[in-house]
């Protein structure tokens, strides 16, 4: 049933590639940049794409998801919250921050899935793209109100730590308006306004070379996950197991909502699987530097980019793909 | 006769995410400019490898005449209460005197 075969295409071979070359220790090394780079470069990407489905799509269908998608990133976080403090039992504060991670998502799992479902030859809905988008920041918001919260019961001084109300406005701001999410909407945005033929002209550049990419942005990735197991050791066997626990319960949470409130296929409801899964590591961790600042950034990048990317890379995305066969009977 | 006139060097390292705080500061109270560096290295907060915004830092510095520093400080200290993890260290220099620079 499992075939690990399944595993190699490029994209999840390259980042192998990266995991293993740090592994031996190659000064194998991307110029600074190039990752932000290719993050920009794949968010147009998949923006642009999704907007162009999105056009003929019917408009109640694509609300659906957006209600889903604000249900599952307001949510997502509070599980981990409730999970870190009672079952990990770690501070609230770095419980928060990780937290927001998780309810979060992350672009490059999404787009290896794509190439995973794409290689099995699977098709799959727009609306997840859409939810892509729309889960980028609630969870920001949450880990916020949570960390927030957190200070207040810890001392009685209202306005003495850092969660001033001009502070949190800004935050706020701040988690919504990001780079991610404006990348993302805006180029949803323009693949449904734009013509076809207007689009024509730049889809080459979008698509064509789109999946070498992806395979580019996740050698880095690779070589950035091997980097973190030097921090295992700080973060510990219990919060270890977090990083690959939560994945599954948000993976499967996805896939649940997917095919049974929104009705998608195999592959949309595998996809809205890898978004309940995957974890930020672009926009979230520097909105926790700024939101929680009293937290370990060690903790979170070492989870996110150590454990959960790759986890969900190399294990996760075949286990979602076959809990969405399993819901749906298939 | 061209002169120096001495001056402090604020030397901050910090996560690129403190940027904009760091910049508000330095207008805030006061400073004539400020110059701000990619940097990469590793502390406390683990190692920043620089590859994403997030492990990326910057080496922020601006020169405040003296009258001015202590408020700086006290500025800076309330981030690092705040739990902000930056490096802080000032050091004496001396500014080459700009012609229309009326000395302090």
């Amino acid at each position: 049933m499992f075939n690990l075969s399944n595993l190699f295409i490029p994209a999840i071979l390259f980042f192998a590639l990266g995991f293993v070359s740090r592994l031996i220790r190659s000064d194998l090394k991307f110029p600074p940049d190039l990752a932000k780079a290719l993050s920009i470069y794949l968010l147009v990407g998949i923006g642009l794409h999704g907007g162009m489905e999105l056009a003929h799509s019917p408009i109640n269908s694509a609300l659906d998801a957006i209600g889903v998608a604000l249900l599952l990133g307001f949510g997502l976080p509070l599980i981990a919250y409730a999970i870190l403090i009672w079952l990990v039992r770690i501070d609230a504060l770095n419980a928060s921050a990780i937290a927001a991670h998780y309810g979060s998502v992350s672009a490059g799992t999404f787009l290896t899935a794509i190439a995973y479902l794409k290689s099995q030859g699977i098709s799959y809905e727009s609306y997840p793209v859409i939810m892509l988008a729309v889960m980028e920041s609630p969870a920001i918001i949450v880990g916020l109100l949570l960390a927030k919260f957190s200070r207040r019961a810890e001392s009685n001084n209202a306005g003495a730590a850092a969660g001033s109300n001009g502070e949190i406005k800004r935050l706020l701001h701040e988690a919504v308006t990001n780079g991610s999410v404006v990348l993302l909407f805006g180029s949803m945005l323009i693949g449904v306004i734009a013509s076809p033929t207007n689009l024509a002209g730049i889809t080459p550049f979008f698509s064509d070379i789109f999946m070498g990419a992806l395979c580019l942005f996740l050698l880095e990735m690779g070589m950035d996950a091997a980097r973190r197991i030097d921090e295992f050791r700080h973060v510990g066997l219990l919060l270890l197991g977090f990083g690959i626990a939560m994945p599954i319960i948000g993976g499967a949470i996805g896939v649940f909502v997917g095919h049974t409130v929104l009705a998608l296929s195999v592959g949309g409801a595998a996809l809205v699987g890898v978004l309940g899964a995957s974890a930020s590591y672009i926009a979230v961790p520097p909105a926790m530097r700024l939101a929680v600042p009293e937290a370990n950034p060690s903790f979170y990048l070492t989870l996110s980019l150590g454990v959960t990317f790759p986890f969900n890379v190399l294990l996760g995305i075949p286990l979602y793909f076959h809990m969405a066969k399993a819901i749906a009977g298939v | 006769m061209t002169e120096l006139h001495r001056e402090k060097l604020i030397n901050i390292v910090a996560n690129a995410a403190l940027e904009s705080r760091l910049v508000e500061i330095a207008i805030r109270e006061g400073a004539t400019g400020y110059t701000v560096t990619d940097a990469r290295g590793g502390g406390a907060s683990g190692t920043q490898y620089g590859v994403f915004d997030s492990d990326s830092n910057i080496h922020f510095m601006m020169i405040a005449p003296d009258h001015l520093l202590q408020r700086m400080l006290d500025e800076l200290s309330v981030m690092i209460r705040k739990g902000h993890h930056m490096v802080v260290y000032v050091s004496n220099t001396e500014v080459l005197c700009k012609k229309n620079q009326a000395p302090e």
